[in-house]
């Protein structure tokens, strides 16, 4: 049997949640949100009908809850009747360190348990118990007698501890405990990390964690999929495109990779357009702050522009496990999706999790994806895009410009496609007010790719003449 | 200086040259033998005893209050009150047998060691008082 960890999404992480009479240890250094994770565990315990215990060693009882974001401190004010404490913080200015004693504590938190009929407890902050015990074998002693007793009482507890040099406190918690999560706070992000979970399995890795107003949530690195739907065969909406792609199906994603003002966006917009008009929904998800002119293009849909929703987000300060599981939280209805702008992600620590958990989910769900790559390079580069976002591409299109005639032309080229018999050639193209024109195959000139081709009439006179 | 109702009392040969030897090194003390030494120290003890019995009864006139106080922060004011409510129940002239009564009740709220502490701490807190204050 499990027990919900009250978090959402970790029970997912952790197969389930707690393992039922279980004892937890949860540790991370100061600020890393310990002491929320336990009054998160027991609140939503509480919720569930549960009577909980929560019992501090070391913060005072009113240091806590003056600390409490209102939204937890609203839910605990809610289920109260049923949320019990025991604040040792509070009295060991009056009693003494004799009470930090592990038969003082076993006794003292048994009654309660027995008493309230608690099954779950939360132990907050050990290190006091130092005060008691001076060596680690003691306190490894004290742990495992805590652990034993709580047990027999059939309860399952959280137990916090503080992180020193990537280890718990005292380095002994963790063998005493039938499960271990660390979590991380670097001062931009936060991370959880499920280390150990006994008789159960878990997601490895570091996960996005976040604390709200109102409780903690979780965003695992993996995205669970709600089932695969039906796969089809699809066009992409642009006029000549799809001969040159050859077969698109659902769940596909393409990569259209290219300098600035090659008109991805636009590309993006057909490839919404066709869907929204047929009454589907679509997701238009925008990294770049090009957004008034990606608006006007899907209002010129009119009503069918109602299916399409456009978010425009700001890449500054976002975590990109949070964002990933924004977007799927938003693309739960839709059958195709725009993530325009993807490489403002790609020197993050978590872009390789970003890049292959948002596409798998995506292709999982049956989601045809088109995928924008700014390059900064705007003539003559080899570059295509990242390897995280290239391996997970069915289809990759490259567009460029290229010096023709003395003018600048935007040309593009399919280097990847699912189809054995995709268009090889270079293709030229054209920004108009319908969106995206292909003009047409790009003849008789060679090294477009450079950004400066030549007639190919010139190299064959250049080659006669060398042999003559 | 004795007379006939004084009755003899018997110490070990020890206890008696330790006596001499305070005598001697206190002479400020005025002790003129060992029979006014002893007088001196079963009078000076008598009055401790009654001293700690009058602490230990302010400790019972205090004690529900001071339970109530420590529980409400320990543990809530709903235990708090239900704990004072009992414990103002107990009719025992007796200190010692009230604090017994009162730990009896405490352990089921804390457990039978920590009620231990609470009622030894709030009696040592009134004795402490008496040491400074009295």
């Amino acid at each position: 049997m499990k027990v919900s960890t009250g978090i959402r999404n970790l029970d997912r992480v952790m197969d389930g949640g707690f393992v039922e009479r279980s004892f937890n240890l949860v540790y991370g250094g100061g600020g890393t949100g310990k002491t929320l994770f336990t009054m998160n565990f027991l609140i939503s315990g509480a919720e569930s009908g549960k009577n909980v215990l929560y019992v501090t060693l070391e913060e005072t009882w009113e240091d806590i809850t003056r600390k409490l974001p209102p939204g937890i401190k609203e839910r605990l004010n809610a289920v109260s009747k049923r949320f019990h404490y025991l604040d040792f913080g509070s009295m060991r200015p009056v009693l003494g360190r004799e009470i930090l004693k592990s038969d003082v504590l076993q006794e003292a938190i048994s009654s309660s348990v027995v008493v309230n009929n608690v099954s779950l407890v939360g132990i907050d902050g050990i290190a006091p118990l130092t005060l008691y015990y001076d060596d680690d074998r003691r306190i490894r002693n004290a742990i495992f007698d805590l652990s034993q007793s709580l047990k027999s009482y059939g309860v399952t507890t959280v137990f916090t501890s503080e992180e020193i040099e990537g280890r718990s406190r005292y380095g002994v918690e963790e063998f005493v405990s039938d499960s271990v999560i660390r979590l991380i706070y670097t001062g931009r992000s936060r991370r959880l990390q499920v280390l150990k979970t006994r008789g159960s399995g878990f997601i490895g890795g570091l996960h996005g964690f976040e604390i709200t107003n109102d409780g903690l949530q979780v965003y695992p690195r993996v995205m669970f999929s709600e089932g695969k739907r039906e796969i089809r065969a699809e066009a992409i909406g642009i006029s000549k495109l799809d001969t040159m792609i050859g077969e698109v199906y659902s769940g596909d994603v393409i990569l259209l990779a290219g300098p600035p003002g090659t008109g991805k966006y636009l590309f993006g917009v057909q490839f919404i357009k066709n869907v929204c008009s047929s009454g589907k929904r679509a997701l238009f998800v925008s990294f770049e702050d090009n957004l008034p002119n990606i608006k006007r293009r899907l209002m010129e849909m009119g009503e069918a522009s109602k299916n399409c929703k456009l978010v425009h987000l700001d890449p500054g300060d976002m975590d990109l496990y949070k964002l990933m599981w924004e977007i799927r939280d938003r693309a739960r209805d839709v059958s195709r999706m725009v993530i325009h702008g993807i490489n403002v992600f790609s020197e993050r620590e978590e872009y390789s999790d970003f890049v292959h958990s948002l596409f798998s989910y995506t292709r999982n769900e049956g989601i045809s994806t088109l995928v924008t790559y700014t390059i900064p390079n705007i003539i003559g580069t080899n570059v295509i895009a990242d390897k995280h976002v290239v391996n997970v591409a069915n289809h990759i299109v490259k567009l460029l410009f290229a010096e023709i005639n003395g003018e600048l032309k935007r040309v593009l080229v399919i280097l990847k496609a699912q189809s054995p018999n995709h268009e090889r050639g270079l293709v030229e193209y054209r920004l108009g007010k319908r969106g995206v024109i292909i003009v047409g195959k790009i003849e008789e000139m060679e090294g477009i790719m450079s950004g400066t081709p030549t007639k190919q009439m010139e190299i064959q006179k250049r080659v006669q003449k060398f042999f003559k | 200086m004795g007379n006939s109702e004084d009755k003899m009392v018997r110490v070990p040969k020890d206890m008696y040259d330790a006596i001499g030897e305070l005598i001697k090194k206190y002479p400020q003390y005025g002790w003129k033998g060992p029979s006014e030494f002893v007088r001196d120290a079963i009078r000076r003890y008598v009055e401790e005893l009654h001293r700690r019995e009058i602490l230990l009864k302010r400790a019972m006139k205090v004690m529900p209050g001071r339970v109530r106080e420590i529980l409400s922060k320990f543990m809530g004011p709903a235990e708090a009150e239900e704990a004072y409510a009992r414990i103002m129940e107990i009719h025992e002239d007796d200190p010692e047998e009230y604090v017994a009564k009162v730990v009896e009740i405490l352990k089921d709220y804390v457990g039978e060691k920590l009620a231990d502490i609470i009622a030894r701490r709030i009696v040592e807190e009134r004795l402490n008082e008496g040491e400074h204050g009295d």
